[in-house]
């Protein structure tokens, strides 16, 4: 584990990369890990993931109207706003 | 006796018999804040002219006949990262110091519904990261018994706010012990329910399989009035459960006799101070003079849950926080050159160390090279850990654990014993890991006066079952309960 390998996780959490503050993180990390590490006793080859206690998946319900929130309300909120929506930058080249 | 210093069935009793008014309540109230709101910091907002507009509108409807329900009129408090109509709920973070939320949290509006009156929003560790209130962007909540220790967390203001005597009583969230440990620092009592039992709806989520909406309140009695209204199927949340439980106030009264009590001996070891091994011995005996019975036992697993606990939470607080991008609300960097940039300073700027560090282990967690030994790992020791739970309920109808290792620690001091800090985590987070329901109540005081809980374990949706222990202990306790001097 290196400063790269921080730079490359900061850049997938978007958050800003502190080569000042990186050995400290590196240490949390190996720490967490060593941590991760004592589950490695247990052989978990024939045993189902357990993602929510109660095992609820695809829960649905009639397709109905429902009331929702207006567009200025909604638009209190965002910091920049332009025409009745949320300003964003330009993510096309 | 001031007002501020009943319970809410005792000021609910003086409303029905039409001795005092909504605004009488809320007036004693607000006089209480004045007096000690300085030295305690329990909220980050204080809603008194809603409040006063709420209390207006309930004594006007006492006074056309209507029915008065056992919320009507009497003033309580919302921690921070629970959904507020029009009330900012900033999570203790900067990031959300000025959101505002358009709707009500389910939780916080049943409630309302039923004619509580909210007189604030309760100080936390940042977005729920943290264990001693020490952690929020704003204040340091500091402990109604002694102003140099810390409240708790991350639930610490909404604990403070009710040994203080500035609410009847408080919402608060729990992911790994965030309404146990506060609760128990500040003497008073703390629920935290079963996974799928009360709507996580406009609850800001950082570990969304673990976390639950629960209640502190003064005593057993008032715990279960709240757990009454919070309970049931939200369709707004989809892991809420369609599951109809019995009315927990007429539960209360069942007695205790023949209930069988498991004691987990690893939730006993090196690390847990004297003070409280024997505090809850004494209440156990309490138990058993109660007519129920009291066996050791052990829970397998327990040392594995902290690796589970910690990789499961962090793993869902960095895709849950992935959300607080400062596009649709919440801190914006003003000076940025393009989406990714504005991302990264938004979010590097309105989020603190804390939450920083641990979005990085969750991200670390969940990329492809470390998931297979992380997060999949841990999810499927989580179902053993939970099977443990479910075995020893088969035998036992409740387990009994300390609340914390210890009492309150000095602000600013963190816990220096490693194994005390061990086993503060063992104490609180396995019971998230397994979704079942646990409930801290006071059991005595240490030399210094602080207060010490208990808690009491139960099977997945087995309130019920702990409710009615705790008030049969709560009853025989034989120690004496004091309040805070403040």
């Amino acid at each position: 584990m290196d400063k790269g390998y921080i730079e490359y996780i900061c850049s997938l959490a978007k958050l800003e990369y502190d080569e000042e503050n990186s050995d400290r993180i590196i240490e949390k990390i190996k720490a967490f890990d060593v941590y991760a590490e004592k589950l490695a006793d247990i052989d978990t080859n024939d045993i189902k993931p357990l993602v929510n206690v109660n095992e609820t998946i695809n829960v649905m319900r009639e397709d109905a109207v429902m009331p929702s929130l207006e567009r200025n309300i909604i638009l209190e909120n965002a910091p920049e706003k332009l025409y009745g929506c949320i300003k964003v930058s330009k993510i096309i080249e | 006796m001031n007002l501020y210093d009943l319970t809410l069935h005792e000021v609910h009793e003086k409303i029905l018999e039409k001795e005092i008014s909504a605004k009488d309540l809320l007036d004693s109230v607000f006089d209480r804040i004045d007096k000690v709101e300085d030295k305690v910091n329990s909220f980050i907002t204080i809603t008194k002219e809603k409040a006063h507009e709420a209390a207006n509108k309930i004594d006007k409807k006492i006074a056309q006949g209507e029915t008065i329900g056992s919320l009507m009129g009497i003033p309580m408090a919302v921690k921070d990262n629970i959904c507020t109509k029009d009330v900012k709920t900033t999570c203790g973070s900067k990031m959300l110091e000025n959101f505002i939320p358009p709707y009500n949290a389910e939780a916080y509006e049943r409630l309302e519904n039923a004619g509580a009156i909210m007189i604030g929003k309760t100080n936390m560790d940042e977005l729920g990261m943290g264990s001693s209130t020490e952690n929020s962007y704003y204040k340091v909540t500091r402990n109604p018994w002694n102003l140099d220790m810390v409240s708790g967390g991350s639930s610490g203001g909404s604990a403070a706010a009710v040994a203080a005597g500035e609410a009847f009583y408080a919402l608060g969230t729990d992911t790994g012990g965030s309404i146990r440990q506060p609760a128990s620092f500040c003497g008073i009592v703390g629920m935290k329910p079963s996974y799928g039992a009360v709507s996580r709806y406009g609850a800001v989520a950082y570990a969304s399989s673990l976390e639950q909406v629960g209640v502190l309140t003064k005593d057993v009695y008032d715990c279960a009035i709240i757990l009454n209204y919070l309970y049931g199927h939200d369709p707004k949340d989809s892991t809420s459960l369609n599951i109809v439980h019995d009315n927990f106030i007429e539960g209360l009264k069942k007695d205790i006799k023949g209930l069988k009590i498991g004691i987990p001996k690893e939730y006993y070891g090196t690390g847990i101070d004297d003070e409280v091994k024997n505090s809850i011995k004494t209440a156990l005996k309490a138990f058993e003079s109660l007519g129920a019975h009291i066996e050791e036992t052990g829970l397998a697993y327990s040392e594995y849950s902290l690796p589970v606990y910690y990789i499961i939470a962090l793993s869902e607080a960095s895709s849950n926080f992935a959300r607080l991008d400062g596009i649709r609300y919440g801190y914006n960097a003003n000076d940025y050159k393009d989406l990714d940039d504005m991302y990264t300073k938004s979010r590097s700027q309105g989020l603190g160390e804390e939450v920083k560090n641990r979005i990085l282990l969750g991200t670390h967690s969940l990329i492809d090279k470390n998931y297979k030994t992380h997060y999949d790992k841990a999810i499927r020791v989580r179902r053993l850990i939970k099977e443990d739970f479910d075995k020893s309920f088969q035998k036992y109808d409740l387990l009994v654990i300390p609340a914390y290792p210890t009492a309150a620690f000095e602000i600013g001091g963190k816990i220096k014993d490693e194994a005390a800090m061990y086993m503060g985590d063992l104490c609180t987070v396995p019971v998230n890991v397994a979704g079942v329901p646990a409930m801290t109540v006071p059991c005595g005081y240490n030399s210094k006066g602080l207060p010490i809980g208990m808690q009491l374990v139960g099977k997945h949706m087995g309130e019920a079952t702990i409710l009615r222990a705790a008030y049969a202990y709560e009853n025989n306790a034989s120690y004496t309960k004091l309040k805070p001097k403040l």
